[in-house]
């Protein structure tokens, strides 16, 4: 069960928490996350006298519905409130509410860690700040997108559904590309003027890692080709391929070269083994 | 075809939303951006850097290759920034 509100009008933080475990006792802890406007946010160094909230009313609750499913998905939940607010909001007032409830607080505080990370990232809002100076619309920032994105990458809990989770210990669940996609809220549009083929990195249980020629980025279906899948990134071109495993396992021109050479014959083989498992 | 801005998209082209009617050689959110660009000089300044336009197509983030078809809703706004 989850409760998702996009409104104008404040919310009651004590009354949104007592309604998640009201009437209930198999509920072991509950996480809260509560956004504020802050005052001195501005990037032109000017004090922020007002923010305002724009949002895609056809795309925002369903936008919120996929990402509330994606925790639910992941983590034992108990009850789940996402509340955003729209509308012109002045410093110190409430932005966004998360919180969640489960039998143990690592699924409560992780899923909440989640869907506020997923939310800047995934979920069609933007924000004008309002200055002494003038108006300007906040930049997304890189980081948002790599807070999200370690989701799709390290995992943070097991969740009780995923394969094997009853006996994959630490292992991250299978998240795949889904996460990095929402990280980046839909790819750049500037990505249609680099045509090329597109490869998708896969991470197997026990340390595997792969290269797959592949243009969708459907993480069931590779879950289900790939025994031992534990996620993916991608589709990525060959260039992006090969920076991604430079700068998370150091640069080497060995791997660089095969991945190319991979990469630029479309007569081999759609899988390529990086690094044996 | 609905075309949906938001955030400085809608500033840029100077309204919320517009009907058009592309060429039917127009398959892709980027054949759509390509023809949108010829449009007019708002149009070509509020897509001149792509690198920083997000689309969705019928409510749902769409790459460059997404296909967009008559009656279908596309939305322009720049990377999300909320929570």
């Amino acid at each position: 069960m989850a409760r998702i509100a996009v409104q104008e009008a404040d919310f009651d933080v004590a009354a949104e928490v007592a309604a998640l475990s009201a009437g209930r006792s198999d509920i072991g802890g509950i996480a809260l996350f509560v956004g504020t406007v802050r005052a001195d946010k501005s990037a032109d160094g000017a004090p922020v006298r007002a923010m305002t909230l724009e949002h895609y009313p056809a795309m925002t609750e369903r936008a919120l519905g996929a990402i509330v499913a994606e925790a639910q998905a992941r983590w034992p939940l108990l009850g789940c409130t996402v509340i955003h607010r729209v509308g012109r909001l002045l410093p110190g007032e409430n932005i966004v509410l998360v919180a969640t409830a489960s039998a143990h607080r690592q699924a409560a505080l992780d899923a909440a860690a989640f869907l506020i990370d997923w939310l800047k990232t995934g979920a069609p809002f933007w924000k004008h700040e309002e200055t002494e100076a003038g108006g300007r619309w906040v930049e997304a920032r890189e980081s948002d997108d790599a807070a999200a994105l370690r989701w799709a990458r390290a995992g943070a809990a097991a969740p009780v559904n995923a394969p094997d989770a009853a006996t994959a210990g630490s292992t991250p669940p299978p998240i795949g590309v889904a996460a990095a996609q929402a990280a980046r809220a839909g790819a750049a549009l500037s990505e249609a003027e680099h045509k090329g083929p597109r490869f998708v990195i896969l991470f197997l249980r026990g340390g595997g890692l792969w290269l797959e020629r592949r243009a969708d980025n459907d993480w069931h279906a590779l879950q289900q080709s790939w025994p031992g899948y534990r996620t993916s990134l991608g589709p990525w071109l060959a260039e992006d391929v090969i920076a991604w495993l430079d700068e998370e396992y150091g640069p080497s021109a060995a791997r660089a070269a095969r991945s190319r050479a991979f990469a630029a014959d479309p007569a081999a083989p759609t899988r390529l083994e990086i690094a044996p498992g | 075809m609905k075309l949906l801005y938001f955030a400085w998209m809608r500033q840029k082209i100077g309204r919320a939303e517009e009907e058009v009617a592309p060429p039917p050689d127009v398959a892709t959110v980027a054949q759509l951006v390509a023809w949108l660009r010829t449009q007019s000089p708002a149009h070509e300044a509020a897509f001149a850097d792509t690198r920083l336009v997000r689309c969705a197509v019928n409510q749902d983030f769409a790459g460059p290759d997404a296909p967009v078809r008559m009656g279908d809703e596309v939305a322009f706004f720049p990377p999300v920034t909320g929570g």
